[in-house]
């Protein structure tokens, strides 16, 4: 006698289907030339903006595939600048080593949560800065799941570097960096936008 | 035209789709991926040479939909509190059944269900993305199937 309790898996698929005709008439795109103006207007606006101040707002961008550090993207990438001036020399250029960054408007999450894929052979140190807008303090965790590192957290005005490393030995597919907020913890957004930013540090960086 | 907005075309639509199963706004949907959409622009030269470039957007339109969502769910909480009385979420006119079906899911269900009949990951994929068992996915699908069958069956 079938299960008239649930829905069968081909049953599923077809409801699911359903909806997605049905919601597909009423998507309007807004284009890729629309995402290209609003790129380009940010790039304006960054190359406007102080020297030195050049940082982006991520609402928690994920899934980030990162290389083998001897071959790293991010060893070729410069590090965020924060809170310094060179008199407008270096232009406009975004900082690509930042991973996330997040901006809110209430409270922390008591515990945030970082996913990042790694690509096959992915062994070799990882480094991050954890940078935090506002008071309080909280613990990193990173981990591939067999092999963890810890580092303390701190939030302050001016933003607050604390930095994370793990040395990857083994194969690994991903890379979870997990902050644990102690009690009490004010994040206040920056002027830029955000109050926490996950950084990906070249291996020769201090 | 250039590989981005081939890109684009080809995949916009269903990750509003799938934004919307999941968190039952499609205007918000729509919104996130294309911020999704901006930022993948922003880095696509490397982006472009990833193995799944799409997974990179939905992620990043899934964990802007959470934010929202968070930051909506805290202010709504503020309005109950300064309102003392119950104020519950209708649901909205313009929802399909499934999506409103969904909605009434605890959220791991919910997600299971959305990556599994939209994103068509396998089980296995699911449970790796989870940090779960194959078992604890295959229970989440079993439930979620019952609970629509349920669902629906209220909504004729």
């Amino acid at each position: 006698m079938p299960d008239l309790t649930t829905l069968s898996d081909d049953d599923t698929r077809a409801e699911f289907a359903r909806m997605r005709e049905a919601t597909l008439y009423e998507i309007h795109l807004p284009g890729a030339a629309a995402a290209r103006r609003t790129v380009s207007r940010r790039r304006h606006r960054a190359a406007m903006a102080s020297a030195g101040l050049a940082v982006v707002v991520v609402a928690g961008a994920i899934g980030v595939a990162l290389t083998p550090p001897g071959q790293s993207q991010l060893a070729s990438l410069p590090p965020p600048v924060m809170g310094q001036s060179d008199g407008g020399a270096t232009g406009s250029a975004l900082p690509e080593g930042w991973l996330y960054a997040v901006a809110r408007e209430n409270a922390a999450e008591p515990t945030e949560v970082f996913e990042m894929a790694l690509k096959p052979d992915a062994a070799g140190p990882y480094r991050f800065k954890v940078v935090c807008s506002g008071s309080g303090t909280g613990v990193a965790t990173l981990t591939t799941g067999k092999e963890t590192a810890t580092a303390p957290v701190t939030c302050g005005t001016p933003p607050v570097s604390s930095p994370i490393q793990l040395d990857v030995t083994g194969n690994a597919e991903r890379l979870e960096l997990r902050i644990a907020w102690d009690p009490g913890i004010k994040p206040s957004d920056t002027p830029e936008g955000w109050s926490l930013m996950i950084v990906g540090m070249d291996k020769n960086e201090s | 035209m250039t590989d981005f907005d081939e890109f684009y075309a080809a995949h916009y639509a269903d990750l509003v789709v799938q934004i919307y199963a999941y968190f039952g706004d499609r205007q918000e949907a729509q919104d996130v991926v294309q911020e999704a959409f901006c930022r993948a622009l922003a880095r696509w030269r490397r982006l472009s040479a990833y193995d799944d470039p799409v997974a990179w957007v939905r992620r990043v339109a899934w964990n802007l939909a959470t934010s929202r969502w968070r930051r909506a769910r805290t202010a709504l909480g503020f309005l109950r509190r300064q309102r003392e009385e119950p104020v519950v979420d209708a649901p909205g006119l313009d929802r399909v059944a499934l999506v409103n079906a969904l909605a009434a899911l605890p959220p791991a269900q919910r997600r299971a269900m959305v990556l599994h009949y939209l994103v068509d990951l396998s089980v296995a994929e699911i449970a790796q993305r989870e940090g779960v068992a194959e078992g604890t996915v295959k229970s989440w699908l079993y439930r979620g199937r019952a609970a629509l069958a349920e669902q629906l069956s209220r909504t004729g």
